[in-house]
């Protein structure tokens, strides 16, 4: 009987404590393409978790916990996860990756409802540029509006293209970096460069034709904007060429999003020049300094056996970016206090990122006050946590690792 | 042998009587059946077949529907490949105008298309700017099907304008394999295109239920309506085919007719048969066999069989042919259809080409080699069918000089227009007022020497620029195309382009600027079309533009045993004969239905031939048992007098001793009539005292089997009616007839029998009597004479010696004496005889082994020592026999044989004996006086003698001792004899029993 009442009383109490663990945990979201660009999710997950458990996953009185949500990159289905966060009482923050249209299209929709976004990936600059001092969308990624002049710089300069050929997805993002690319392009003398758009969804015979094009106008590099999953295909076709056809190509980042390296292996992509754009960190660098050491250490060990050395880390750079975008989270969240609502909390959270008052060392860089409140005329890169000096070009090393070029 | 004739002719002329009565009732017989059982049995099967083959019909119809309906969704499905869709539903918008291009550009079952695409959230995100039937509001069951990928496709049917249906296809739109939007297309399409069956329009129609939507294909031609349905699930459509019933009417009595026929030729053959084989069996049995004539009527069953099996076998053979006939046919119809739209399409599609290079034309003022090579390249990649693309421009002699400086630049430094003269070469084009030169041609590698050569003298031309304007494509003939897989048969089509000014101002003459000329290669269209779906057909086209000059495309024509199918295709002004012909050939479908009509034809003819091999056995068992019991019975009725004129009583009793049979000699024997008798017990033929016995008897029998102590011959006592007992012999035997046993008796009244034997005892015992006492008399007398013999004899002789001296000369006296004395000793003699005479009758048999050589030398001592003579004798045997009579028998035949003898003769007596099986002959043979023939039976008889005692002594009884002795030993006496040669005594004397 004796024992009876204690198993009783322990569940009873058990009960209680889950139920309270329950009211006290807030919930961290992701939206992000798990299906088709699962690498570069993975790594941003990654990222939020290693942070967070650095605080033990509990701030402000508050457990935190996470919530992942599939897009798969469509712009509806963004938007219909948006709305299951807004409708959750508990959601504090989401983050957002790794395609820039359902950031863009769902842009005014998530600053009305005040759905607070952080953006370890997705390049468009109209993502943060929001026309309202209550802007509800923080960057810690490459920004097209800047990062299209070093894309072009680096073509121009380094890889010395003469008549280099834009190809571009057929997206608001693609927009974008043609708008960019075409203005860099005229400080190098090339008023009307050849262009070329293309769909997602681009299977080979099209590839082909687009390749069998830029060959024919006589091209010489390929500036290429696309995510992982057409720019594989776009690539298999090039290397289908004679090897003397083999364009070197200079990529925006959207390549390494996905499993671009499996498709396009080292073996078939080595007599293929192909620069990427990245923040400038990595840990494949030979010299990591004791802080990267230290987080590295983590993620091998939060990883549970996928992570031993940093050629296994995929997609590193939303790893990269969500670990010191939460870092700033969790400052702001420190520079204010929780009350529950999150209505509030998240207002309150918006209002301390825009106000972090203290330098916060992170893996890119150390950040000193990185956001502060947008204006359109004056203050446009408000919500970029990064800066051009802050981007690299990269490529992809032996084993698919990503290997920043140092200068 | 008239009269057998006459006979024969008779029989046979009966016999054909009434086989022809029963042929004609066999006849009406099977019309009897056929009116009442078959026809109406064949009606019955008639519908089932019919609903059968409906069935059959509807399901193979709903399978080509649902083949339409798939190929249709294959159509849309190819079309949501497109990437850029992907796109637009990702972003949930249209931001890219090769949407718009390609929503407003495609062409579906010949007509523009009409389009609508939704994202997942089921918003419309684009769609094309015509009238648009179906619902594409969000939130609809069917678009949630397509975005979880619960179903592949949603077709529904959305109206129907007169003959052409109007239907929704809806695919997913997929983005990396996963669902992101829907595609819907809607299609107007002929209601003949899409039901392809032959007699569709005829004979049956369709009719297609999906909610509210009800389309049908028109029942108006339809009389009668049957209708039967099937849901084709996966669309939620009810598939209904109608039929037209009137048919069945019709095709029911069309088949009964033939079935009628082939009842009655059937028939025919088999009375033919029949009779045949019958005409042979009753000339075979002129020998007067008896055929009974019920015979006939047996054989009804293995005709009926054979008429029905006959018929079932064609019926058989004529379905399996028709309706697998019918499946290919319809099959071959719709892949033949299938093929002619594709085929269409196929061209369709590359005569976009064209318009897309018209297009290009009129959206530019002016064309050159860079640009149309640019613009046309990357468009070849998409049409790989088309072999090559030309620009022929109407070229005035004014303009030659300028388009030989423009192709300078285009690094034609010496370019010319040239022609192809009569001898087939190319030589400087003659100066006329305009030319027709191609001018660019892509690809260019391969093609360069076509450069330059004029075609304003191909007829085709000349036809086209006397024309007003026009905007028809025109297709050539048959051309060989050069392509890198070798020759190849293509046809060119070229389309005229006019400057476009005309089209804003109507006043304008259209001023003709060239043509646009591509090679597409048949071949490869026609190949591809075959190899879609791992297709059955073989295909042959032909274009028989030309009546006169008929030249074949593609293919092989093949034989006519094989299922083929005639389309026509009309393409850009030509028309092309298709005959699409189905791999399966007919004659291994015919082996089957062939295979089906021998395996029923033998099986009836087994069936046939088995029957009447069971009904000849059953009517040979039934006539040898009629003849069998004939003559039983005839054995039974003979058996039947015998027991009933029978003397002896006979009857028959069960284990309990009812009385079953009783005759009429019982009757006379018993005085109970049959009747009186049968069913009582037996115990009422017997005396009160003899029932018990006869209980205990009877029970015992039946506990054991044993029939104790009954046998044959057993005395009993009956009772007659009266109640009077007399005297019966009974024999008792024991029937099994089965499991029942019976006991038969055989009663003799032996009541005169037993008085009789009473009667003969009686006088045997009298008899025995007189003859013990005649023999103690014989006995008596001898021995008693005797003595006083003996005194008289021995008292005489005494007194003759005493009397002696007083007698010396009393010659008287002594002659007195003597004659006393003789006399004495005589009458001693006499009985010393009959003493033995009579005691051998009454002496016991005592039988010994006696050897007759002994029994002969003692005889021949005793004998030869008073006379004289010679007594001879074989080897003798031993015998079984009285020693004393034996020597008496022996004693006396010789002694005889030595007595009566010539007085100066020898005496010689010879035994002989001869060795019979059951018998020893002796013969005593002598050389004496012999016997007359008349005195030879009496010598045996007592006392007789033939001579006078002074002649030779004896008393007469030596023979009759001899006669008595051999009958004793049960043999026979003779004599043979012949007077004065001698006499033979023959005794046959029986050898011992072993």
């Amino acid at each position: 009987m004796n024992k009876l009442s204690n198993i009783f009383l322990f569940l009873i109490s058990s009960f209680i404590g889950a139920s309270q663990a329950t009211e006290n945990t807030l919930y961290v979201y992701l939206d992000a393409d798990l299906s088709n660009h699962k690498e570069s999710s993975q790594a941003i997950q990654q990222g939020i978790e290693v942070a967070f458990s650095e605080i033990d996953n509990k701030i402000a009185g508050f457990n935190i916990a996470f919530k992942y949500l599939d897009h798969r990159g469509n712009v509806i289905r963004s938007k219909r996860n948006y709305q299951k966060f807004i409708n959750d009482p508990n959601a504090l923050v989401i983050y957002s990756g790794i395609h820039s249209p359902p950031l863009i299209k769902n842009r005014k929709f998530i600053n009305e409802n005040k759905a607070l976004t952080l953006i370890p990936w997705a390049a468009a600059g109209y993502i943060t540029r929001y026309p309202s001092p209550e802007n509800w969308l923080f960057r810690l990624s490459i920004d097209d509006s800047r990062a299209g002049s070093v894309i072009i710089d680096y073509a121009m300069k380094k890889q010395q293209c003469k008549k280099p050929h834009m190809l571009l997805e057929k997206t608001p993002w693609g927009d974008a970096n043609l708008k960019t690319m075409t203005e860099a392009l005229k400080s190098h003398g090339i008023d009307e460069p050849e262009t070329t758009r293309f769909s997602w969804s681009l299977k080979a015979k099209g590839a082909a034709i687009i390749v069998d094009e830029i060959i024919r106008a006589g091209s010489d590099c390929i500036i290429l904007v696309s995510n992982a999953v057409e720019g594989a295909v776009i690539v298999n076709e090039i290397l289908n060429l004679p090897e003397e056809q083999h364009l070197p190509i200079i990529s925006h980042w959207g390549i390494t999003s996905g499993n671009f390296h499996e498709i396009i292996p080292y073996e078939r992509r080595k007599s293929l020049q192909i620069n990427f754009i990245q923040s400038c960190f990595a840990f494949t660098n030979p010299q990591q300094s004791p802080f990267s050491k230290a987080v590295f250490s983590r993620l091998v060990g939060h990883s549970k056996g996928e992570v031993t050395k940093p050629e296994d880390l995929k997609s590193a750079v939303g790893f990269i970016h969500a670990y010191d975008l939460t870092l700033l989270l969790i400052q702001a969240i420190k520079q204010t206090e929780l009350t529950g609502d999150m209505d509030i909390d998240r207002n309150n959270i918006r209002l301390a990122l825009e106000n972090i008052d203290k330098s916060i060392p992170g893996l890119v860089k150390t950040y000193t006050k990185p956001f502060s409140q947008f204006n359109q005329q004056t203050n446009n890169n408000a919500h970029e946590a990064l800066n051009p000096d802050s981007y690299c070009m990269a490529t992809f090393g032996k084993e698919d690792e990503i290997l920043i070029s140092i200068e | 042998m008239n009269f057998k004739f006459f006979k024969a002719y008779s029989y046979k002329n009966s016999a054909l009587k009434s086989f022809v009565i029963f042929s004609i009732s066999l006849f009406l017989l099977i019309m009897f059946v056929s009116a009442f059982f078959v026809v109406p049995k064949v009606n019955e099967l008639l519908d089932f077949q019919y609903e059968q083959d409906a069935q059959n019909e509807l399901a193979l119809e709903s399978a080509l529907f649902t083949r339409f309906v798939v190929s249709q969704q294959t159509i849309v499905q190819d079309l949501a490949a497109y990437p850029m869709l992907a796109g637009a539903v990702m972003l949930g918008e249209a931001n890219d105008l090769s949407i718009t291009e390609l929503f407003e550009n495609t062409i579906i079952g010949g007509r523009k298309s009409r389009l609508v695409l939704q994202d997942i959230a089921g918003n419309v995100v684009i769609k094309t700017d015509n009238t648009l039937y179906g619902n594409y509001a969000a939130n609809q069951l069917w678009i949630e099907q397509l975005l979880t990928g619960a179903t592949q496709y949603h077709f529904q049917l959305l109206r129907q304008n007169n003959a052409a249906l109007t239907f929704k296809v809806s695919v997913p739109v997929l983005y990396n394999g996963l669902i992101e939007g829907v595609l819907s297309s809607e299609m107007t399409m002929p209601l003949k295109d899409i039901f392809v069956t032959q007699n569709f329009n005829t004979n049956v129609a369709f009719k297609l239920t999906q909610g509210a939507v009800t389309i049908n294909t028109g029942t108006e031609h339809i009389e009668i309506h049957r209708e039967n349905s099937l849901i084709l699930a996966e669309m939620d459509i009810i598939f209904t085919y109608v039929t037209d019933d009137s048919l069945i009417y019709n095709g029911k009595r069309e088949l009964q007719n033939t079935i009628l026929l082939v009842l009655l030729f059937s028939f025919t053959v088999a009375f033919l048969l029949f009779a045949g084989i019958s005409y042979r069996g009753l000339t075979q049995n002129e020998t007067g066999v008896e055929v009974s004539k019920g015979t006939r009527r047996n054989y009804v069953i293995p005709v009926i069989v054979a008429v029905i099996g006959i018929g079932a076998s064609i019926s058989a053979f004529m379905i399996a042919t028709n309706l697998k006939y019918a499946v290919i046919e319809k099959e071959l119809i719709f892949e033949s259809k299938q093929k002619i739209t594709t085929i269409k399409d196929e061209i369709t599609e590359n005569l976009q080409f064209l318009d897309a290079i018209k297009a290009f034309y009129n959206a530019s003022s002016y064309v050159s080699r860079q640009e149309f090579s640019t613009f046309v390249t990357p468009l070849l990649f998409n049409y790989q069918n088309i072999n090559s693309v030309e620009w022929l421009p109407l070229i005035t002699k004014q303009q030659l000089p300028e388009l030989k400086a423009k192709a300078a630049t285009d690094g034609f430094s010496n370019f010319s227009i040239k022609e192809i003269n009569a001898n087939g070469e190319l030589v400087q084009a003659k100066s006329r007022e305009s030319y027709l030169p191609i001018l660019y041609v892509e690809p260019f590698l391969g093609n360069e020497d076509r450069v330059g050569v004029d075609q304003a003298k191909n007829d085709i031309f000349t036809a086209l620029s006397k024309a007003q304007y026009t905007d028809v494509k025109v297709a050539t003939g048959i051309e060989r195309l050069k392509t890198e897989h070798g020759n190849r048969t293509g046809i060119f089509i070229l389309n005229p382009v006019y400057e476009n000014k005309h089209l804003l101002n109507k006043d304008l003459e259209p001023q003709l600027l060239g043509y646009i000329r591509i090679a597409l290669n048949m071949s490869n269209i026609f190949a591809h079309t075959l190899n879609i779906e791992n297709s059955h057909l073989l295909l042959y086209v032909e274009d028989i533009t030309d009546p006169n000059n008929i030249e074949v495309m593609y293919g092989v024509r093949q034989q006519e045993n094989t299922f083929f199918r005639e389309e026509a295709l009309n393409i850009a002004g030509r028309s092309w004969r298709v005959l699409t012909y189905s791999t399966v050939a007919k004659t291994p479908l015919m082996l089957s239905a062939w295979l089906v009509l021998i395996a029923g034809l033998a099986i009836t003819g087994l069936m046939t031939f088995g029957i009447t091999y069971l009904i000849r056995r059953r009517e040979i068992v039934e006539q040898l048992v009629e003849s069998r019991t004939k003559a039983l019975k005839l054995s039974e009725k003979e058996h039947r007098s015998v027991v009933e004129n029978a003397v002896d009583g006979l009857l028959t009793i069960d284990e309990f001793g009812i009385i079953e049979k009783f005759n009429h000699a019982a009757e006379q024997i018993f005085g109970f009539s049959a009747a009186e008798a049968l069913g009582k017990n037996y115990k009422l033929l017997m005396p009160e005292s003899a029932h018990k016995f006869q209980d205990l008897y009877l029970q015992n029998y039946r506990n054991t089997g044993i029939k104790k102590q009954l046998s044959s011959d057993i005395k009993l006592e009956g009772k007659r009616k009266n109640g009077a007992t007399f005297p019966i012999e009974l024999s008792v035997s024991e029937m099994k007839i089965g499991k029942t046993k019976k006991l038969s008796g055989i009663v003799r009244d032996v009541t005169e029998r037993v008085k009789l034997e009473k009667e003969r005892e009686k006088f045997i015992d009298k008899l025995t009597d007189s003859n013990e006492e005649l023999a103690r008399f014989a006995y008596v007398c001898s021995h008693d004479l005797q003595e006083p013999l003996r005194m008289v004899r021995s008292f005489s002789e005494l007194l003759q010696a005493h009397l002696a001296d007083d007698l010396k000369d009393d010659a008287k006296g002594q002659k007195y004496f003597k004659f006393v004395i003789d006399g004495a000793a005589r009458a001693q003699l006499l009985i010393t005889d009959i003493l033995s005479y009579s005691s051998i009758s009454s002496d016991t048999q005592m039988l010994e082994c006696v050897s007759l050589e002994e029994l002969v030398s003692v005889i021949q001592k005793d004998l030869l020592d008073t006379s004289s003579g010679i007594i001879t004798a074989d080897a003798l045997p031993a015998i079984q026999g009285n020693r004393t009579q034996l020597y008496q028998l022996f004693q006396n035949l010789i002694s005889n044989g030595l007595k009566y003898q010539k007085p100066d003769a020898e005496p010689h007596v010879h035994i002989s004996v001869e060795n019979n099986e059951q018998f020893w002959l002796l013969a005593f043979k002598d050389n004496g006086i012999g016997m007359e023939e008349r005195h030879l039976k009496k010598i045996f008889d007592v006392f007789q003698r033939l001579h006078g005692k002074k002649q030779y002594a004896g008393t007469g009884v030596g023979l009759a001792i001899c006669k008595k002795v051999v009958e004793r030993h049960n043999g026979e006496i003779w004599v043979e004899s012949e007077v004065n040669v001698g006499s033979t005594f023959f005794v046959k004397l029986l050898k011992p029993i072993e």
